[in-house]
C-alpha cells in the first residue's frame, strides 16, 4: 500500500501536534465515520458520541499513533470497536438482551438499484433478487462483503477488524458468494416461472 | 486502494471462483456501491466538531453515555447501600438516639439513668458526676458513690439536665464534659475500644481526653462531630432551628446529615470557628468567632457581643428555668452587649439587660417575666 496520499500527509501533520490538521482529519472522515456507524445502529447520539470520543482519543494518544497506517482503516475499526463497547454495556443494562452473545450486527442494508443506468429489465430484477439475498446472510458474512465492496478494504484489513484470521476471512466471502450464487439459480428458475 | 493480490489457499480465492460465484461477486461489489448512507448534516457535524474541540481543550476524555451509565450504575448502588443501610445496620448513633428520647427526666432534678434502669436524683443545681475505677463505681456531688454493676454491650447511662441545672460529668477516660440546662446525654457505661460515642441533646461544652486510637464522637441530630481529644462546645436544643460546633482547641471534623444518604458532608473545623448547621437550609456554615462568648456558660457567666435580644433571654429563661416574654416582637432584634453573671438572681439580671436596652421587666407570677417597652421616655 502506498501513502502518498493527501490524506496520509494530514495523518503524519496531526500526528506531529498540527491543530489544522486535527480538524482536516475530521471534516474529511466525520460523514464516513457517521455513514459507517450507522450501519451497525440506529442511534444517531450513540454513534455521534462513539465520533466524539473517537477524536478525543486521538488527540490524546496522538503522540503514540501508529504513522504507517491506512487511515480510513484505522478509523473504521476505532470506531467499530467503540461500537462495539457501547453495544456491549447498553445490552448488559438490558436484562431482556443478555443472550445476544454481545455481537455487533450489521443493520439490513438498503440499496438504491435505480441510481444505476441499467437497461436490462432481468439484470434489474436479479440485482433486486441479489440485494434481498444479502440482507438474508449471516450477519458477519453481510459485514464482510460491506467493508470488502463499499468499503474497499482489503483482507488483512477485514481480518484485523472484525478479529478474524485472514483465512477465515476469505474463506467468510468465498461462502458468501456461493450462497449467493446458489440462492441466485433458485431466484432465476423462480423468476422464469412467474415470467 | 490497491488490493492484495491472494496467493495461497487456491478454493477461496476469489480468482478462482466459479463463473456464477465471480458474477455474485461483481453484481454484489455493483449492489454495495449503491448503498445508501446515513448522512450528517453540516449542522451536527458541526455541533459535534464544537463538542470536540470543547472536549479537548477540557481534556475530558469520557463519553457522556459512559458517564451516564457509570452515573446510573453509581446511583443503583448507592441505593442499595443506602436501603442496606437503613434497613439492616443500626449504628449505636440511632441506638443512643431511642435511648434518648425515651429517657424522661423530672423538671426539677437533675437524673442520671444506668444501663440497669436504676435512676439517680441530683439536687443540685450544678450537679458533678464522675466514673472512677474505669467506670466501676460512680461519684454524685462529691458526696455519695454508687457502684455500676458491669454491663454487656450496648448498654448506655442517661444524663438529663431540667431547665435551671447545670451539672459536670466526668467520664471513666477523663473527659469532661459540662451539661447546659435543658440537656440529655447519652454515653455507653463502658467506652468501646475503638471509639468513644455519646449523644447528645442540648448543650454541652467537651474537654475530651486524648486518646490516638480511640476517636470520640458526639453525635447529634443532624450533626456528628468527630475528635481525637479536644476542647469544644456543642449546641443542639430541640427549639433551636440550628446544630453548632464551637470550637476552642485542636481540630475536629464535622459530619452533618449522615442520616440523608446523599447529603453526607464532611467539614474540618479550625480552633476559633463556629460552625453552624442551618436545619431549614440544610446547609453548614462557618464564621471566626470569640469563643468566650460560646463557652462561657460553664464558668458561670455569659460575655455577649450585640447579642439579639430574643437570643439572650432564650438562654436565661433556660438557664433559671423560666419564662420570659418579650411584649413587642421586635425587640427581639434589639441587641446586648455585656456580662451577664449567672450566680445572680434572675431579676438582678433582668434589670441590669432593661437598663440597658430602655426596656422595663414586670413578673406576673413566680417564673414568668415580661420585658416592655417603658412608657416613661427619656
Amino acid at each position: 500500500m502506498t501513502h502518498s496520499d493527501p490524506d496520509h500527509d494530514t495523518w503524519l501533520r496531526f500526528i506531529s501536534g498540527d491543530s489544522d490538521a486535527f480538524s482536516d482529519l475530521y471534516d474529511h472522515y466525520a460523514d464516513v465515520l457517521y455513514a459507517f456507524g450507522m450501519r451497525y445502529s440506529t442511534d444517531r447520539d450513540l454513534v455521534k458520541d462513539c465520533i466524539h470520543d473517537l477524536f478525543i482519543d486521538l488527540h490524546s494518544y496522538r503522540k503514540n499513533l501508529a504513522r504507517e497506517v491506512n487511515v480510513k482503516f484505522y478509523l473504521l475499526k476505532s470506531l467499530r470497536r467503540k461500537l462495539h463497547l457501547a453495544h456491549r454495556k447498553s445490552s448488559m443494562l438490558r436484562f431482556d438482551r443478555w443472550d445476544t452473545e454481545d455481537s455487533l450486527a450489521i443493520n439490513a442494508f438498503t440499496f438504491s438499484i435505480e441510481q444505476e443506468l441499467i437497461t436490462d429489465e432481468k439484470e434489474r430484477e436479479i440485482l433486486h433478487h441479489l440485494a434481498t439475498e444479502i440482507n438474508q446472510l449471516p450477519d458477519r458474512q453481510r459485514e464482510i462483503l460491506y467493508l470488502r465492496f463499499h468499503q474497499d478494504l482489503d483482507y488483512e484489513e477485514i481480518a484485523a477488524l472484525m478479529q478474524i484470521s485472514v483465512p477465515t476471512c476469505r474463506t467468510f466471502v468465498y461462502r458468501a458468494l456461493k450462497e449467493l450464487r446458489g440462492k441466485l439459480e433458485f431466484g432465476a428458475i423462480f423468476l422464469i416461472m412467474c415470467c | 486502494m490497491k488490493r492484495k493480490s491472494n496467493k495461497q489457499e487456491p478454493s477461496p480465492d476469489p480468482e478462482h471462483l466459479s463463473e456464477e460465484e465471480r458474477m455474485a461477486g461483481e453484481r454484489a461489489k455493483l449492489l454495495f456501491k449503491t448503498l445508501r448512507n446515513e448522512k450528517l448534516e453540516q449542522s451536527e457535524k458541526d455541533a459535534l466538531w464544537n463538542q470536540v474541540e470543547e472536549s479537548v481543550s477540557q481534556r475530558k476524555q469520557r463519553s457522556f453515555s459512559t458517564y451516564w451509565i457509570a452515573a446510573a450504575a453509581s446511583v443503583a448502588l448507592l441505593l442499595l447501600a443506602g436501603v442496606g443501610y437503613l434497613v439492616f445496620y443500626e449504628d449505636s448513633a440511632r441506638v443512643m438516639q431511642e435511648v434518648a428520647f425515651r429517657a424522661k427526666g423530672g423538671p426539677e432534678e437533675t437524673r442520671l439513668i444506668l444501663a440497669d434502669e436504676r435512676s439517680v436524683s441530683l439536687r443540685k443545681e450544678n450537679s458533678s458526676v464522675e466514673y472512677k475505677n474505669n467506670g466501676a463505681l460512680i461519684q454524685i456531688d462529691s458526696s455519695s458513690t454508687i457502684g455500676q454493676h458491669e454491663a454487656g454491650d450496648q448498654q448506655f447511662n442517661t444524663l438529663i439536665v431540667p431547665y435551671g441545672k447545670r451539672s459536670v460529668l466526668t467520664l471513666a477516660d477523663g473527659t469532661r464534659i459540662w451539661l447546659n440546662s435543658g440537656s440529655k446525654l447519652v454515653y455507653p457505661s463502658n467506652f468501646d475500644k475503638r471509639q468513644r460515642e455519646v449523644y447528645l441533646e442540648g448543650q454541652a461544652f467537651f474537654a475530651v481526653t486524648h486518646a490516638e486510637d480511640v476517636p470520640f464522637y458526639v453525635h447529634t441530630k443532624d450533626m456528628e462531630v468527630k475528635v481525637l481529644g479536644t476542647e469544644f462546645d456543642v449546641s443542639a436544643y430541640d427549639d433551636d432551628p440550628y446544630t453548632a460546633t464551637v470550637l476552642t482547641k485542636g481540630s475536629v471534623e464535622l459530619t452533618t446529615q449522615r442520616q440523608a444518604l446523599f447529603g453526607s458532608k464532611k467539614t474540618k473545623i479550625t480552633p476559633g470557628t463556629r460552625a453552624v448547621f442551618d436545619q431549614g437550609r440544610a446547609a453548614l456554615t462557618t464564621e471566626q468567632v470569640d469563643v468566650r462568648e460560646y463557652v462561657s456558660w460553664k464558668e458561670g457567666y455569659l460575655i455577649l457581643a450585640r447579642a439579639p435580644l430574643a437570643e439572650v433571654l432564650k438562654k436565661l429563661s433556660r438557664y433559671y428555668r423560666v419564662d420570659i416574654e418579650l411584649k413587642q416582637p421586635k425587640l427581639a432584634g434589639v441587641t446586648f452587649s455585656g456580662e451577664l453573671h449567672l450566680q445572680e438572681d434572675i431579676r438582678d439580671i433582668l434589670s441590669a439587660i432593661s437598663l440597658s436596652t430602655g426596656l422595663i421587666f414586670k413578673q406576673p407570677n413566680e417564673r414568668r417575666y415580661v420585658l416592655e417597652e417603658s412608657t416613661i421616655k427619656p
